[in-house]
């Protein structure tokens, strides 16, 4: 089982993938900076830093579909390998 | 009398990224951002026209590498400075970088006030590694200065028979004694150690026999002779 859990990362994750990641650590990299901004603003520029904090809630807003969508593809995918699997050990 | 802030170029392919480097940078005092591209063909184009202080690189640009880009924009600006900011801690890609005549090399998990400071070290003349990235560096010039020191030693230059012939000499053995270990005849071995002795630029088979005791005192994970 064990062995099974670490054989199946290399095939189900593709370039796509992989990509997909590296999207993902850069847009909360960008939001994390944005974030910094608005703490560095929030006392002389409160209006400032809210407007700033609404950008970075519509930024993880807008990253939360595309995980979901991911997680699904990647069940899925799953599920097929263990369902053709299945069917190999009973032919 | 203040001095001319810092002019950053920054050249990443994620808007989010710049805009968020943009914000804090523009808010620190002597520095300004002062151009902007997403690519390594428009960071070279911006960069000619707007002749930055410092540049902050991606890594990874949809048309090619900021390796290529820093290279380009160096040879065409040699007075700007280039940071290499991206979120991986690569270690061909360090090294590339450092090559390729970028002044530092930071991971995306730096704060953006550290990054500012980067920039200020940077444009001083400073060099600068992400500390994640210091490890795997130190290990690459180990590599390879252990490589050039192997290459260079007396010995490097002796065949594998001829190796084995000479830490038989360092344990004080005989020519006979020696022949009958690896099986071969009195005057082979004493042909081998001719070459030996030649190839060492040394006269006597006692020279040979100090030189390896004293090569194994001075790093004993070398003497991998014996069992």
């Amino acid at each position: 089982m064990a062995e099974r859990a670490l054989d199946e990362p290399p095939s189900r994750f593709s370039e796509r993938d992989i990509e997909f990641l590296d999207h993902l650590l850069q847009d909360m990299f960008g939001l994390g900076l944005k974030l910094e901004y608005c703490l560095l603003v929030l006392d002389e520029a409160p209006a400032q830093a809210r407007v700033g904090m609404e950008d970075v809630v519509s930024g993880l807003e807008g990253m939360v579909d595309p995980i979901r969508a991911q997680i699904l593809k990647l069940g899925r995918s799953r599920n097929l390998s263990q369902e053709s699997t299945d069917k190999d050990r009973h032919v | 009398m203040s001095e001319s802030p810092i002019r950053v170029l920054l050249v990443d392919d994620h808007e989010v990224v710049r805009e968020g480097l943009k914000a804090l940078l523009n808010r620190r005092e002597g520095m300004t951002v002062v151009g902007e591209a997403g690519t390594v063909a428009q960071s070279v184009e911006v960069a000619v026209k707007v002749r930055p202080d410092v540049v902050v690189m991606d890594l990874r640009l949809p048309d090619g590498s900021g390796i290529e880009a820093c290279r380009e924009i160096r040879s065409e600006l040699p007075g700007t400075k280039v940071i290499m900011l991206t979120s991986y801690a690569d270690q061909e890609a360090v090294m590339s970088s450092i090559l390729g005549g970028a002044s530092a090399y930071l991971l995306k998990q730096t704060r953006g006030s550290q990054l500012a400071e980067a920039i200020e070290g940077v444009a001083r003349g400073e060099s600068l590694l992400d500390p994640a990235v210091t490890l795997r560096v130190l290990e690459e010039v180990r590599k390879s200065a252990a490589g050039k020191s192997k290459a260079a030693s007396p010995e490097a230059q002796l065949t594998e028979n001829e190796q084995k012939i000479l830490h038989l000499i360092a344990e004080g053995k005989t020519n006979r004694e020696i022949a009958a270990e690896i099986y071969l005849s009195d005057k082979t071995v004493k042909n081998y150690v001719s070459n030996i002795l030649s190839k060492l630029n040394m006269k006597r088979r006692s020279e040979a026999a100090a030189y390896i005791t004293r090569r194994d005192i001075q790093d004993p994970s070398r003497n991998d002779s014996g069992g």
